[in-house]
């Protein structure tokens, strides 16, 4: 009999341990942020009144830090540690390591400098100029040679399911970060998309959806494979349920991004594909519930004193909750209801706060202890932490359920006279007030929870007797030949090239079947030759729009249902933002929708908005803008912006570039004039609040123009036909 | 010319076809995982996650 040869190798423990710093920190900021963005809601003076702290600056903030930041270092944490083990090999490089995570930490930082500066490609959860999202770009790939690079030297043939998700993730988020982030430069920190209008829609909800599908979840869900067999030291449920899991959630997943777009103006069959597959996606997502929740079986009662397992059982089961209702929202009729409103907020934090949080709390329980060899510092305080996150998580999504219904039935309220029954938007953002500071509170909840975290976890670590490093024994695998016996699955397993490259597959025929035809073909996105280029003062005015954050608050899209109609004006249709670089159709009605806000109120009405919005709607909970009044807008890059609009297709001539600031300054010299009747000094034309006005007088002109004409077309012929 | 076929393209035959095939895939897959004789295979595969080599003591 031949004796097996045993090889010794260390894990590398500090890179999980940096990344466990990381999440904490980190962590510590997204929920901090969450809570102050939280409160500008309930009380508008929370703003602070500086540019850098509006809720328009924060609030992309807070989701960058949310999921990249804190969901991010911990997705690190969690992946290094477990992928060593799981192929029984220490890591391909340390040094790559070390540049993965300062790389991810300065990319981080600059995050939080650029985005409360106002720098921002205005696009959800994409929002970082090009350079950080080449930085983004190239520090993902160091990540993918180190951890592909540790599987190739792995000793252990198989490859868990855990490593399937993990692949999946690395290689969807390259796939959709990149297709998604293309656009053309202005300057070092402007850049506008190749994108436009519904394209661009498309592309950013299909990198949006998945998003949360493949940085929220796929990789908890390898995490979730290992951590939990790893707590209750039994193997997971069924292994056999993994594999359908996967391979039909990597599947259906990316399938799913048009539902944030529903009874809009992209595409009927794209918005239906949308929705059948986001029903479809029930059955993976609780095919893992189900699966990660039995391999708890025989362990019930330890979740009732394990802080690990009480908070992977939690996550587990929040898991359930959201990808219940994600399906549900996703159904063309609820989404009418729900979409715009608290509703989807309360949904989103029920996964984040809900798996992610959670998830995240106990692996770190997990981890900490284990890496430092020695116990937790205070089970009691783990368990105060778990009670306030379940108790500030319920909170949350309770007010958020009832604030979003409550607006969604104001919004569509119609009397039998055929009239709004509430025709002021601020009535409907008054009664839901209370419901934010409900909110808020339940984010202090979550905060103070997570913080007691952060004090039990330093403790744990200070309790730590000094670590020497383990050595481990494993026999080398043999990648010289195939087993002789091994089925095709096997084969297909130890083939990680091959694997990826299905997955790869798996994922991109959802995204090309959806958005391709939308960017080749004019079939789907109908020209209207009333629809005209902003001038170059409004472009000026929709890059401030842009960088203030306009479009967390306001949507720029109305819906064909009857009290949209009624309330904004006709439906939106494609052709009116084929010009849009971003798209600015916004996913949260806090304020009301402006796609048709053109002339419907004075300049003197947005100036006086602008510097105190309760002077024109009393009880608003808009922060005011004081230094638009007081900032230049910058007139030199003009002419570069349009090139580059022209470059994307935008049919500005070389003349109107030529002359881009001589007509920049007339406009903004005849929008002066008219506001001066009402006292303003002329030297206000140089100010930024003049071209944000030449922008919102803009919005749906065209549009109202062309249906005008359109109709007066049909009534001509209808009078020639008599 | 890509975009004229896809202009042109019978949508609904295509939705059928794709429609079958997905069905098609998911139930093969649930086939082929229950196969026979699979598992003993599946069994030391679910225990991987237990697994970290065997400890030799400290470096």
């Amino acid at each position: 009999m031949n004796e097996v040869k045993m090889e010794k190798f260390t894990y590398d423990e500090n890179l999980p341990k940096l990344f466990v710093f990381a999440t904490l920190i980190w962590g510590f900021v997204a929920l901090l942020l969450g809570v102050t963005v939280a409160f500008q809601l309930a009380s508008w003076k929370v703003n602070m009144g500086m540019e850098w702290t509006t809720f328009g600056r924060l609030r992309p903030l807070h989701t960058n830090a949310a999921i990249f930041a804190f969901v991010g270092n911990a997705m690190f944490a969690g992946i290094y540690y477990s992928t060593q083990r799981l192929v029984k090999a220490r890591l391909f490089s340390d040094f790559l390591g070390k540049i993965h995570f300062w790389g991810w930490q300065l990319i981080i930082v600059a995050a939080a400098i650029t985005l409360p500066l106002g720098i921002s490609q205005a696009k959800e959860y994409a929002e970082l100029e090009w350079p950080i999202d080449i930085a983004i770009a190239v520090v993902w790939i160091i990540f993918a040679v180190n951890f592909f690079g540790t599987l190739a030297k792995r000793r252990e043939k198989h490859i868990y399911v855990s490593i399937w998700f993990y692949i999946a993730t690395i290689i969807t988020v390259a796939l959709l970060h990149v297709v998604n982030a293309i656009s053309l430069p202005v300057d070092l920190m402007k850049s506008y998309p190749v994108y436009a209008g519904v394209q661009d829609a498309l592309v950013q909800w299909w990198y949006g959806h998945n998003a949360v599908a493949f940085f929220l979840t796929t990789p908890f869900l390898g995490l979730m494979y290992y951590f939990i067999p790893k707590a209750v030291n039994r193997p997971v449920y069924s292994y056999r349920l993994s594999i359908i899991h996967f391979w039909s959630l990597v599947f259906i997943y990316i399938w799913a991004g048009p539902h944030h777009l529903l009874n809009t103006a992209v595409p009927d069959w794209v918005q239906t594909t949308g929705m059948v597959f986001s029903i479809m996606l029930w059955m993976p997502s609780w095919g893992g519930m189900i699966n990660g929740l039995l391999t708890l079986r025989g362990a019930w009662d330890k979740v009732r004193t394990d802080p690990v397992l009480k908070f992977l059982a939690t996550s587990v089961t929040f898991y359930g909750m959201a990808t219940f209702e994600g399906p549900l929202l996703a159904i063309k009729s609820v989404s009418a209801m729900a979409h715009y409103t608290d509703w989807i907020v309360g949904h989103v934090h029920s996964g984040t706060i809900g798996w992610n949080y959670m998830m995240i709390s106990g692996i770190l329980y997990y981890l900490v202890p284990k890496m430092y060899e020695t116990k937790l510092h205070s089970v009691k305080l783990a368990n105060t932490q778990f009670w306030l996150a379940t108790i500030g998580l319920l909170l949350y999504m309770m007010s958020m359920w009832t604030a979003g219904i409550t607006q969604s039935l104001m919004w569509s309220a119609i009397d039998e006279t055929g009239k709004l029954v509430y025709p002021n938007f601020i009535e409907t953002v008054v009664r839901i007030v209370p419901m934010y500071w409900v909110r808020a509170i339940g984010g202090v909840l979550v905060l103070t929870g997570f913080v007691l975290m952060i004090y039990n976890l330093i403790m744990t670590i200070k309790k730590s007797k000094g670590i020497q490093e383990l050595e481990y024994m494993a026999p080398p695998a043999d990648h010289s030949h195939e087993e002789a016996n091994a089925t095709k699955h096997r084969k297909l397993e130890g083939m990680t090239t091959v694997f990826s490259i299905l997955t790869f597959l798996a994922v991109l025929v959802g995204g090309v079947v959806e958005i391709v035809p939308s960017l080749v073909s004019d079939k789907f996105v109908e020209r209207d030759a009333e629809i005209k280029p902003y001038s170059p003062l409004e472009l000026i005015g929709r890059d401030i729009f842009i960088k203030e954050g306009c479009y967390t608050c306001h949507s720029q899209q109305v819906r064909p249902m009857a009290d949209e109609i009624l309330r904004y004006g006709p439906a939106s249709r494609a052709s009116e933002s084929v010009y849009d670089r971003p798209f600015q159709w916004g996913s949260r009605r806090i304020g009301p929708d402006i796609a048709r806000v053109g002339g419907k109120y004075n300049d003197m009405w947005h100036y006086r908005h602008m510097l105190n919005p309760r002077e024109v709607t009393p009880k608003s909970i808009m922060p005011i803008y004081p230094w638009l009044f007081k900032k230049k807008y910058n007139l030199k890059s003009l002419p570069k912006k349009l090139k580059v609009m022209k470059a994307l297709g935008v049919p500005y001539s070389e003349e109107e570039i030529a002359s881009s600031i001589n007509d920049a300054g007339k406009q903004a010299f005849e929008i002066t004039k008219g506001l001066s009747a009402d006292g303003v000094a002329m030297k206000m034309q140089s100010m930024e609040i003049i071209p944000l006005i030449a922008y919102l007088q803009r919005l749906g002109v065209d549009g109202a123009r062309s249906l005008r004409l359109q109709k007066e077309k049909a009534e001509n012929e209808e009078n020639n036909d008599d | 010319m890509i975009k004229d076929l896809i202009m042109s393209s019978n949508y609904s035959l295509l939705q059928s076809i794709v429609t079958i095939s997905f069905v098609a895939l998911f139930v093969g897959m649930l086939i082929w995982i229950n196969r026979k004789g699979s598992d003993s295979y599946y069994k030391k595969a679910q225990n991987l996650a237990l697994e970290e080599g065997v400890k030799n003591g400290k470096k």
